[in-house]
């Protein structure tokens, strides 16, 4: 079977894999392209381990085909920190404690990073609601959402 | 009780040495490693719960393109060897036939043959052509069906360990024993309430995030490298080497990260089949299960049945304790329930019990420890009753415990003295909290239970460098599973006096250069470390 070529960006840089057509955007980013910061918990869309965003949106790669990411602009986890600085949630998760064993960790951070994108003063209430596709079985998810508020807040007082 | 002193680090909460890593998505778990020229295996598993294996006819398999290697039972050698291991004894023909059958596959998901090929997607397609001809037979899936006098037999040869004189017979119970003192009938007598129920649970999963995965190699020496998520490398190495007829000191086991465990990634249960495959193919080969493998092929708790009978005095004081413990360990023997029978009524000061446990073979997988193994399902058996009794007695569930609680120097169910526990102040501290009296909202409620567990550290060793600079470095041979680093850097630093200590990538250290560490030891180390 003939494999597909595809052009996309992945972190702001344009990127290119081949594929099989039935592999997963999830494959693609850790088989492929060495990227396994986006981890793999179920491959049936329930745990939010593989969580990425897509052209703005939150999805979990593993339900997305590899094929589609053409011409599309994905951020993964490997995308989130600036180099020589963490983004705010990454450093907010640190000081919180908000990860035990941290497989579920890089889910968690991408998928808060898409609600402070879409919503900046989330409520507690949003916020577990929005959460609520990503497993985990270390921390009963408390330090998490405390996290990601107390990121929200800093975010707001820093851009005053 | 008292804590013996003050701490200047040890309580405090710095951030953790990896979790920089774990924040940026670079921290390397047990499926994100690839090695040069690795292949990928897949397992073919039982659709079965219980039948025999008529045969096996893996030729299609091995014939198609990019297949490297293929296994079966037949692969592994035959061993008796036992491995002593803290919170779960390992038998390791068991273990070694619960991870590929032989002549019988015991639950649904048992693996039957594994293959090793260029992709995983050839690996799993060619895993499915293999022919297995099955004799289904009856599944047992319950206790009751397991116990039964006419109960299909899983293992012709068990028999009970500590049945009472005279038993024969085929059997499913792998053991029997019994804990008692006072006279249980005389403490009866005088109760004036008497609370008897049975409860069931069901078989759980742990349900760590991280699928298990791993990659081994095996060189032209026989030497195996081999690359895994667990709680326990020591006995991924010793165990491994068993199965597949290895010197453990030519297995070299490199812990990675690991997501979760929770007790259930001590087992071995890819391991010994990426050796052997990487042994036939000269080539390494990783290994990684679905999340539908884990839950059918890796060890849960014991779902139970527990039957409870207590005893109290008008004044509160319990009298009598009478309670059996049926648990499943799966398709091979080795529940907790020994742990079980000892914890039921560890937290009470209760002057006659009898108590007796069943170790129950079923056709599900064979059971792994999971958070203080066989402790949970008595707790919530005893402590279901402990509440009646308060409830008969309409007094506080709180103060009905905090009369018959053990305290230091009162005799454990199993045996020796207790040390310092903890109960007494943590109820008076319990009963004090707002929270015991804080008006209920809607859909809420409010409850009460007591657990115990037996915090062993089993063997553990650690090696303290001390550098140029005046810090020190930490090697231990425990993965960090949620904290181990930075709990073992605060208790050197604590003891050494020094402001703070790396504790080196405990989990980057491979089996080799460092010393024998058991699983039980980190967690250990983090209750210590985390008052
Ligand atoms: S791996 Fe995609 S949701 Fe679990
Ligand atoms: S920290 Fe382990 S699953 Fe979330």
């Amino acid at each position: 079977m003939a494999r597909l070529h595809i052009e996309t960006t992945i972190n702001g840089e344009p990127a290119e894999f081949l594929c099989d057509p039935h592999e997963t955007l999830l494959s693609a980013l850790r088989n492929g392209l060495g990227l396994t910061g986006t981890k793999e918990g179920c491959s049936t869309g329930d745990c939010g381990a593989c969580s990425v965003i897509v052209d703005g949106r939150l999805v979990p790669a593993c339900l997305v085909l590899a094929p589609e990411a053409q011409g599309r602009t994905i951020t993964t986890i490997e995308g989130l920190s600036s180099g020589d600085a963490l983004h705010p949630l990454q450093q907010k998760f640190l000081e919180h404690a908000a990860l035990q064993c941290g497989v579920c960790t890089p889910g968690f951070i991408v998928a808060a990073a898409a609600l402070l994108d879409a919503k900046p003063n989330p409520t507690e209430e949003e916020t577990r609601f929005w959460l609520a596709g990503n497993l985990c079985r270390c921390t009963g998810y408390d330090k998490i959402i405390r996290a990601v508020l107390d990121t929200a807040a800093h975010i707001r007082e820093s851009a005053v | 009780m008292s804590i013996p002193r003050e701490f200047k680090y040890v309580g405090t909460r710095p951030i953790r040495h990896d979790g920089v890593d774990k924040v940026t998505g670079r921290a390397s778990y047990g499926a994100d490693a690839a090695w040069p020229g690795m292949l990928h295996g897949a397992v073919l598993r039982s659709p079965h719960a219980h039948a025999r294996i008529v045969s096996i006819d893996t030729s299609a398999a091995e014939r198609t393109p990019g297949v490297r290697a293929v296994v079966t039972g037949s692969d592994f050698p035959e061993t008796t060897a036992a491995l002593a291991l803290g919170e779960a004894a390992i038998d390791l023909r068991d273990i070694s036939e619960s991870m590929i059958a032989r002549t019988k596959v015991l639950y649904h998901g048992h693996a039957v043959a594994a293959v090793a090929a260029t992709t995983f997607d050839i690996a799993k397609e060619a895993a499915e052509k293999i022919k297995v001809v099955y004799e289904p037979l009856e599944p047992v899936t319950d206790i009751d069906r397991a116990i039964a006098p006419d109960a299909p037999i899983l293992h012709p040869t068990l028999k009970t360990k500590g049945a009472p004189e005279g038993a024969t017979g085929p059997t499913n119970v792998a053991s029997r024993l019994e804990l008692k003192r006072g006279d249980v009938d005389a403490g009866f007598a005088e109760a004036d309430v008497i609370v008897e129920r049975e409860f069931r649970t069901a078989m759980v999963h742990q349900g760590y995030i991280e699928p298990h995965a791993c990659i081994a190699r095996c060189g032209e020496d026989g030497r195996a490298v081999v690359w895994c998520t667990t709680q326990g490398p020591f006995v991924v190495r010793d165990a491994s080497a068993a199965i597949v007829g290895l010197d453990p000191a030519h297995v070299k086991v490199i812990p990675s990260e690991i997501g979760g465990g929770f007790g259930g990634k001590i087992v071995v249960y890819l391991e010994p089949l990426a050796i052997v495959l990487s042994r036939k193919a000269q080539r390494p080969v990783k290994m990684v299960m679905s999340r539908d493998e884990v839950f059918r092929a890796t060890g849960p708790t014991s779902g139970s049945k527990i039957r409870v009978k207590l005893g109290a005095r008008r004044d509160g004081r319990l009298v009598a304790a009478r309670a059996s413990l049926w648990y499943e360990a799966g398709a091979y023997r080795g529940s907790p329930v020994g742990a079980g029978a000892m914890c039921a009524i560890a937290a009470y000061k209760i002057p006659n019990f009898f108590i007796e446990a069943y170790d129950v073979v079923v056709n599900k997988p064979k059971v792994a420890a999971y958070r203080a193994p066989g402790s949970p399902m008595a707790a919530f058996a005893v402590e279901s009753a402990v509440d009646d009794i308060a409830r008969e007695l309409k007094v506080d569930p709180i103060d009905l415990r905090l009369k018959n609680a053990n305290r230091e120097g009162d005799q454990a169910p199993y045996g020796p003295k207790y040390g310092p526990i903890g109960l007494e102040p943590l109820l008076e501290t319990a009963r004090r909290h707002p929270h015991w009296t804080a008006p209920l909202g809607p859909n809420q409620g409010r409850g009460f239970a007591v657990g115990f567990w037996f915090n062993a550290g089993m063997n553990s060793s650690a090696t303290v460098t001390l550098n140029a600079d005046g810090s020190a470095a930490v090697v231990t041979g425990n993965p960090d599973i949620g904290g181990t680093r930075v709990a073992q850097a605060l208790m050197v630093a604590e003891e050494l006096a020094i402001r703070s200590s790396a504790s080196d990538q405990a989990s980057a250290t491979p089996t080799a250069a460092a010393s024998p560490t058991s699983p039980a030891a980190a967690a250990s180390a983090m209750r210590r470390a985390w008052p």
